[in-house]
């Protein structure tokens, strides 16, 4: 049946988005071990789950889920096994990229050390495992099935996209072009932050029933939105809300559009210091170097340029969202959803 | 100019977007992940996505001209037409219709050599754009030289398109 969307159904995109990620958030320990685990474990799994971070991913998978006539209870285990992988590539990105803050806080490997975050990131993949095994009992076999063949896919891309986006710092590659950059967050960024997120929601609010093909498409323009965003915020965000370390991308040697841009459009002089201090070590990269370069970025229409680029993309996302949610009756859940897209761009944490 | 350049990074962005999407659509198509588990629903969501899903009826849209660049006979030509509904309500089915490219003398390349995707009606929800895109099957017969023609949009009526393509008749070298 094909319901007319309303324009009278609206949604308080951010008192939504708490509320779905409150009731992932309040599953989660259900899912950890209580008892009998020593507390070298059981502390630093527990301190990334106390920081409150967005909830962005959980609240996408129960949204979408209540939208394609399921009940968020349905999503649940799913909703938890994305928040607890999440979890677990943070801590291994962040140990990876040498990153100092998260959420406003030290990063693990700060706080506990190397060896016992390392060993809790892989716990936290350990317990999404579990939180997967759930969909069985409620789901049956089959959905539990096709949900967990979608979390194989997702893993597989996500670890995939990591080794690029590591190796391309390694071997200090500067060739790489906007379609590269899209390429690499579609593999480590997108696929688990919004498309799993939708598919999986779609997939078990309509027991297996729906054409998930469109939340592709839908999910990625999203999700690189979301990315370009997050990207541009390391830059021109200063502490507050924003929660990770300013410049620390730049400090890492990310790839980003701001970075691909700038290389492109500075003076031969000042490429070779910008390719100097992408080509030191992590620790020798200075602070004062980073904001020279975040200024050049500035100076040269940098931020700009991904800005617009973000904006091209997030224009399309409305057209992507109308195509994977069709035929699927309006109501708050779907309209939170579609209230993600402005969200994404105009975010400011 | 700076406004100009800015519309040519959003275009940029999308377009490359979509490149990456598409393909990743086709790799997951391969694996048979999510596919539905039951096939008539499959349909009925299939038709869903041509069916009008936005009301009230479309009140405006705005199109561009397209410059599909060079071909050689026998070669294809690509590009996409932009629709943006600068309105705040939706616009449901814009369907594009195609006449024929006319050329140099009484040379042309058929309406039906130009194929539109998707070729069903298209929504555009209220603020948003959309991407058609246009693949022109160049006939090997086609005499070089410049062709143009038009798509007109037809719902709103009167909403047209300038498409212009250059035949080459030897090959194009880099």
């Amino acid at each position: 049946m094909i319901v007319p969307d309303s324009a009278d159904v609206t949604t308080d995109v951010t008192a939504e988005l708490l509320r779905y990620a409150e009731a992932c958030r309040t599953a989660i320990p259900a899912y950890l071990p209580a008892d009998g685990v020593t507390p070298y474990l059981r502390t630093p799994v527990a301190d990334y789950l106390a920081r409150p971070g967005k909830g962005l991913r959980p609240a996408l998978c129960l949204a979408t889920c209540e939208a394609f006539g399921g009940a968020v209870a349905d999503a649940i285990p799913s909703a938890v096994a994305i928040e607890l992988l999440h979890t677990a590539f943070l801590v291994h990105d962040d140990l990876a990229d040498g990153s100092e803050l998260r959420r406003g806080q030290p990063t693990l490997h700060e706080r506990y050390g190397a060896a016992l975050a390392l060993n809790a990131g892989d716990a936290l993949g350990v317990y999404a495992m579990s939180a997967l095994e759930d969909n069985r009992a409620g789901l049956g076999g089959s959905l539990a099935g096709q949900i967990a063949a979608e979390f194989e896919f997702m893993a597989r891309q996500t670890v995939d996209g990591q080794a690029l986006d590591l190796g391309w710092r390694i071997d200090n590659r500067l060739d790489i072009g906007p379609d590269d950059y899209l390429e690499l967050i579609m593999r480590k960024t997108c696929w688990y932050t919004t498309i799993l997120p939708l598919r999986v929601g779609a997939i078990t609010g309509s027991r297996g029933r729906a054409d998930v093909e469109p939340m592709i498409r839908f999910g990625f323009l999203l999700g690189a939105a979301f990315q370009i965003q997050d990207d541009i915020l390391n830059l021109t965000a200063s502490g507050g809300a924003y929660g990770k370390e300013p410049l620390g991308d730049l400090l890492e040697g990310k790839r980003t559009l701001m970075l691909i841009h700038v290389l492109a459009a500075m003076s031969p002089a000042d490429r070779n210091r910008i390719e100097g201090f992408l080509a030191a070590p992590r620790a020798s990269r200075g602070r004062e170097d980073a904001i020279w370069v975040a200024a050049r970025m500035e100076a040269l229409g940098s931020i700009a340029f991904a800005k617009a680029f973000a904006a091209g993309i997030a224009s399309d996302a409305a057209t992507a969202f109308a195509a994977a949610f069709a035929g699927v009756g309006e109501t708050s859940a779907k309209a939170f959803v579609r209230s993600m897209i402005p969200f994404m761009v105009e975010r400011t944490w | 100019m700076l406004q100009r350049l800015l519309g040519e990074v959003q275009r940029l962005g999308l377009a490359t977007a979509s490149s990456v999407a598409d393909r990743f659509a086709t790799l997951v198509r391969g694996t048979g992940i999510g596919s539905p588990l039951d096939a008539i629903d499959v349909a009925a969501a299939a038709r869903s996505l041509l069916a009008p899903v936005l009301s009230p009826p479309a009140v405006g849209g705005e199109v561009e001209s397209v410059d599909l660049g060079s071909a050689p006979a026998g070669g294809e030509a690509t590009g996409s037409v932009w629709v943006h509904n600068t309105t705040d309500q939706p616009a449901p089915d814009l369907t594009l219709r195609r006449g024929d490219l006319i050329g140099p003398a009484t040379a042309a390349i058929p309406s039906a050599a130009v194929a539109l995707a998707p070729a069903g009606p298209v929504t555009v929800p209220a603020g948003a754009s959309a991407a058609i895109r246009i693949t022109v099957a160049v006939p090997p017969a086609a005499a070089g030289g410049t062709y143009r023609g038009l798509l007109v949009l037809s719902d709103p009526p009167g909403g047209v398109v300038a498409l212009r393509l250059v035949v080459t008749t030897s090959p194009v070298t880099p």
